[in-house]
């Protein structure tokens, strides 16, 4: 490089998308780290009036007041750790499925099984922090897939005379 | 020239004292960085998205994001870029909503503002830059964004693309002829007799 700026008619060419790939580039990395052929490169640019002229109308773009409040509570709510009704769901339908089990008799293995997976997965809902939006809907269907699994395995344990 | 003023000379501020205290649990600290990062994404996210709801949206989304992976911020970047470039990946799931929401509503056109004839000519110049962006893909819009309003440098832009520096050159320039032929469409549209 046997400049210490960008020749002038160097950078139009660069400015104008002229030059050589290999050229351009080393001409772009000398801009990225010389402020006044990075100026010199913006004032070359045809559009260089519009940008400045778009920059400086920027200065309006103000956020919106409602926007930061709106951040810190989210920021405070997420801080405070998962929603309290994510857990009071997973205990409340936990709770409902063991009823349901005790109701209808079902064999001891399965109930212990039942619990385990319940708490399993309430680790992981509190772990991947999922909003409650997501979860109800995620639950309601695991919930209603266990009382399927359950009354199927009710009903084979009842044919098989094992009850 | 007007230009030159606005490149590149902002001072930078430094944020590591914040980080560090962000991620030691200052929950002081955490705030400032949420406040001093929200402008800028805020501004970076309306020139992408160009509607105030979508650019709130994505600025709670990255600044929520920023501060939840504190602790990946590697300090060889600047702070800002890595911001930004949550910001753009943020814009990019924004964009993709927007098209899943566009079949169900009208597009949600920019408001076009008072007519070229009550604008001052610094003002209606800036006004047919946003409309000629408007016009480009998104593609190109970005890279003028990162390059033209963030002020980033090409090395910088090619990171956090992840693309050659050479790649980046050539997406910047054919952007700059995109948007040249753009605004003249635009400005032939305000002066359809060539008037001034």
């Amino acid at each position: 490089m046997p400049w210490l700026h960008v020749p002038e008619a160097l950078l139009r060419r660069f400015v104008a998308g002229e030059l050589p790939e290999e050229d351009a580039i080393t001409v772009a990395l000398h801009v990225d780290d010389c402020p006044a052929c990075a100026g010199r490169a913006l004032a070359a640019e045809p559009m260089a009036m519009a940008f400045s002229a778009a920059l400086s109308q920027d200065t309006d773009l103000v956020l919106p007041p409602k926007l930061l409040p709106e951040i810190r509570s989210r920021l405070a709510r997420e801080a405070a750790g998962p929603p309290a009704s994510v857990p009071a769901l997973v205990a409340g339908l936990s709770a409902a499925a063991l009823l349901l089990f005790l109701l209808l008799g079902a064999p001891g293995e399965l109930l212990a099984g039942l619990s385990a997976l319940a708490a399993a997965s309430g680790a992981v809902l509190r772990a991947v922090e999922l909003p409650v939006s997501l979860v109800t809907p995620v639950w309601l269907a695991a919930a209603m897939l266990t009382f399927a699994a359950a009354a199927v395995t009710a009903r084979r344990l009842e044919l098989g005379g094992l009850r | 020239m007007a230009a030159t003023a606005l490149r590149l000379h902002e001072p930078e501020l430094d944020e590591t004292p914040w980080i560090d205290a962000a991620l030691r649990g200052d929950e002081q600290a955490r705030a400032l960085l949420a406040e001093r990062t929200s402008p800028m994404v805020f501004r970076f996210a309306m020139r992408l998205l160009r509607n105030e709801q979508d650019a709130c949206d994505a600025t709670q989304e990255t600044v929520v994001k920023v501060l939840r992976n504190l602790h990946r911020y590697d300090n060889r970047w600047r702070f800002t870029t890595w911001v930004l470039s949550i910001a753009r990946n943020t814009c990019i799931d924004e964009f993709r909503r927007r098209r899943r929401r566009s079949y169900e509503e009208p597009p949600d056109v920019a408001d076009p503002g008072p007519g070229p004839l009550e604008l001052s000519d610094h003002t209606q110049r800036a006004q047919t830059l946003h409309q000629a962006m408007d016009k480009l893909p998104p593609m190109y819009r970005e890279v003028l964004v990162l390059y033209h309003f963030e002020h980033l440098k090409y090395r910088e832009i090619a990171d956090m693309l992840d693309l050659p520096i050479g790649t980046v050159m050539n997406r910047i320039f054919r952007a700059r002829q995109k948007l040249r032929t753009a605004y003249e469409e635009v400005e032939a549209m305000d002066h359809p007799l060539g008037a001034h």
